[in-house]
């Protein structure tokens, strides 16, 4: 029965299509988002990621597809136990931070007592105790992402969907995000965001989809998609500045910086083979062999 | 970091079904606008306006006291005119009394209306001697006493019969109604709470149908409509703040209106006419019902707005149509309430809060009227209100420019 559970308690996104005229923005668009997962959703500008998450929240008048949650279509009331961040930040100006949040608990379901508590848990949680009755516009830019994050988690979501949650943070806001979407999934909330910087999406998430003009590219565990991916990536220094001609079948050289050369070599290759082919000659003075980058992956999608 | 945080076995927060969308936008409303300085100050200058509205005229003219006028007498005669004058004075809060003093002689008396000592003068038989700054109310009183004077006079001596003078002073003729239930008074003062109904009903849709607009368009700049819509539907969003403004702006009207009330009576000492209950009971739903149809036209129009400097020419049809609504109630049916376009005017939604109190005066309408007209002004008012969450909905993600509503209400979801 549990697993059973398990396995059904999930965002399914399925054949979602959307055209505006001549633009269409989703194209068969479908991916999955389980619970206790932390989801990159990663794809240029333009590619509908903006359009999928406004899908999920019913925002959005689909040509076709389906969004389910649990094997159901999302209702209205499925709809109050999810949390959304959306790309436009929005809170009411003039509204204090604590009653601010403690409106948007309500409003997902909360009681007045259990809302109230939970605001001043999750203010404490982002150190703005002392902010707590300040205008939402008398706060810095920061903080005003912080408390846009807390309305979103007020009401312990069973899914988390954040556009761009880490876009205008420093250094210590990105830790502090990270911290607290790893948290979610770790208590077990289905979790998925979207974003550009793909270095942290790939320390940070244990699936990824790569969407691509409205049509995911590539989909899973990011392990996986290392692992099973066709090529492998290549690090070498060598002694001499010479230029580095790559001359084995397959092998790409995607980079090269002095005398460091980044290349992407087929999967299938074997790596002494490899280091003989790129040394030519020259003394190797580092070589590291590894699967893909995210940022690889993500490049290899988009291109093709 | 422990907290309690009333978790069910789940570890999840249940949701209370007993949280009503609807109630909690109205609350925000009532609370965050309630408090805000802007809605005191519009408060503030309602009232300083109506107080202004009373007080002023009592400063520059009737301010409740008592006008004392001089008047001079000489000769027996002129003492005794002068005396009847001084006994017929009102002599009462807001009108005039009558002093009276004694020159020498004909000559004094003169000099004294001359150079302003007194304001008039009686002299001799039936002489009333005037300057150019004697008022006329006490010019045409002291004409009064000196002709009963007269008349007391002739009665004395017997030229006159008593009878005869009571004849003449408007015994003789009686005016009465054909239809004794008629009382032109009582209705003559239903027209006019009606009027004032029609005038209160016209400020309060201009006055918070403006709040509604902005408030949808502030929405929508401050993009918070977005997380709003992902837990709430747009008709309860929209519901909400409608509810939720009107009684702001019931308190604010219904307020000042209470002063207004406490002020004439207790100030001014005016005692106001009755009004027939179930008259009061039509027009106050009227003016409700009004409100929500118009509210909620308004809240359509701050739908489709995509900033408030945009709403206010988007609402320019919107403020046409109310305008057209109370000039059709106040002009047409206040004159020609029994005819076909008025029953007509009574069932239409946008017509039917600026016709129905004005027809219900002069029982010019039927029963079956106004239950059909009520069924039609609720059934519309849903209509509508689903209609403009949808075109809210579909013109939410418009950040840029203003959208048709039909474009936004076919892009929608909801």
């Amino acid at each position: 029965m549990r697993a059973i559970t398990l396995h059904t308690s999930m965002l399914e996104l399925d054949g979602l299509t959307k055209r505006y005229g001549e633009v269409v923005a989703l194209d068969d668009c479908g991916f999955s988002v389980r619970p206790g997962r932390l989801v990159g959703f990663l794809g240029p500008n333009g590619a509908g990621k903006t359009s999928a998450m406004r899908a999920i929240f019913g925002l959005l008048r689909l040509d076709a597809g389906t969004v389910t949650w649990m094997g159901r279509s999302v209702t209205h009331d499925a709809r109050r136990r999810f949390g959304y961040m959306p790309e436009m930040r929005g809170l009411y100006p003039r509204m204090p931070v604590r009653r601010q949040v403690i409106y948007f608990g309500r409003l997902h379901g909360l009681g007045k007592a259990a809302a109230a508590s939970a605001a001043d848990w999750w203010i404490a949680r982002i150190g703005l105790e002392e902010r707590a009755d300040s205008r939402i516009d008398d706060l810095s830019h920061g903080n005003q992402q912080r408390v846009q994050l807390v309305t979103a988690l007020v009401h312990d979501p069973e899914l988390l969907v954040l556009d761009e949650p880490f876009s205008g943070l420093d250094p210590l806001g990105v830790d502090e995000m990270s911290r607290i979407l790893r948290e979610r999934a770790e208590q077990g909330s289905a979790v998925l965001f979207s974003s550009h910087q793909l270095d942290l999406v790939e320390h940070l998430c244990d699936d990824v989809a790569i969407i691509n003009q409205g049509r995911v590219a590539l989909s899973g565990p990011v392990k996986t998609l290392k692992d099973r991916a066709a090529h492998r990536r290549v690090e070498v220094d060598v002694d001499s500045s010479r230029a580095l001609t790559p001359t084995l079948p397959g092998v790409r050289l995607v980079e090269s910086i002095g005398t460091r050369h980044i290349l992407t070599v087929p999967a299938e290759l074997a790596m002494e083979e490899i280091m003989t082919a790129l040394s030519d000659g020259r003394a190797v003075r580092e070589f590291s062999y590894g699967p893909p980058t995210l940022s690889d992956l993500f490049r290899e999608a988009v291109a093709s | 970091m422990t907290v309690d945080r009333s978790m069910t076995t789940t570890g999840r927060l249940e949701p209370s079904r007993a949280v009503s969308a609807v109630g909690l936008v109205m609350w925000r409303e009532l609370l965050e606008r309630g408090l805000s300085k802007s809605y005191a100050l519009s408060w503030l200058f309602l009232a300083v306006l109506v107080g202004a509205g009373i007080a002023i005229p009592g400063f520059f003219g009737d301010d409740g006291s008592i006008r004392t006028y001089q008047v001079a007498t000489v000769g027996t005669e002129g003492a005794g005119q002068g005396e009847l004058a001084k006994s017929m004075a009102p002599d009462e809060p807001g009108s005039y009394r009558i002093d009276l003093t004694t020159p020498s002689d004909h000559a004094g008396a003169a000099a004294a209306v001359l150079d302003g000592t007194v304001d008039a003068a009686l002299v001799g038989r039936n002489q009333v001697l005037v300057g150019k700054d004697t008022p006329s109310e006490l010019e045409s009183a002291l004409r009064q006493a000196v002709l009963s004077y007269q008349v007391q006079r002739m009665v004395a001596t017997g030229e006159v019969s008593e009878r005869a003078v009571a004849v003449m002073s408007g015994d003789g003729v009686t005016i009465v109604t054909a239809d004794p239930g008629i009382d032109d008074s009582a209705e003559e003062r239903q027209f006019l709470i009606a009027q004032v109904v029609l005038v209160l009903l016209f400020m309060a849709v201009m006055t918070t149908g403006s709040w509604v607009l902005l408030g949808v368009t502030e929405e929508k700049t401050n993009r918070v409509s977005e997380v709003l819509l992902s837990s709430l539907r747009p008709w309860q969003l929209l519901a909400g703040k409608i509810i939720g403004v009107g009684l702001l702006g019931l308190l604010q009207f219904g307020s000042i209106a209470a002063g207004l009330i406490v002020a004439v009576r207790l100030v001014l000492d005016v005692t106001l006419p009755e009004v027939d209950a179930g008259f009061l009971a039509i027009a106050l739903m009227w003016f409700v019902l009004g409100y929500l149809v118009y509210a909620t036209g308004y809240a359509a129009v701050g739908a489709i707005a995509h900033r408030p400097e945009d709403a206010q020419n988007a609402a320019f049809p919107m403020m046409l149509v109310t305008v057209a609504g109370y000039l059709i109630g106040i002009i047409y049916v206040s004159g020609n309430p029994d005819t076909v376009w008025s029953t007509v005017l009574t069932l239409v939604p946008l017509t039917a809060p600026f016709v129905l109190p004005v027809r219900a005066v002069s029982d010019s309408v039927a029963l079956w009227e106004q239950l059909a007209a009520l069924v039609i002004m609720i059934g519309f008012i849903i209509l509508l209100i689903r209609m403009a969450g949808r075109v809210y909905a579909g013109g939410v993600f418009n950040y840029r420019t203003r959208i048709k509503a039909r474009q936004a209400y076919r892009s929608a979801e909801f």
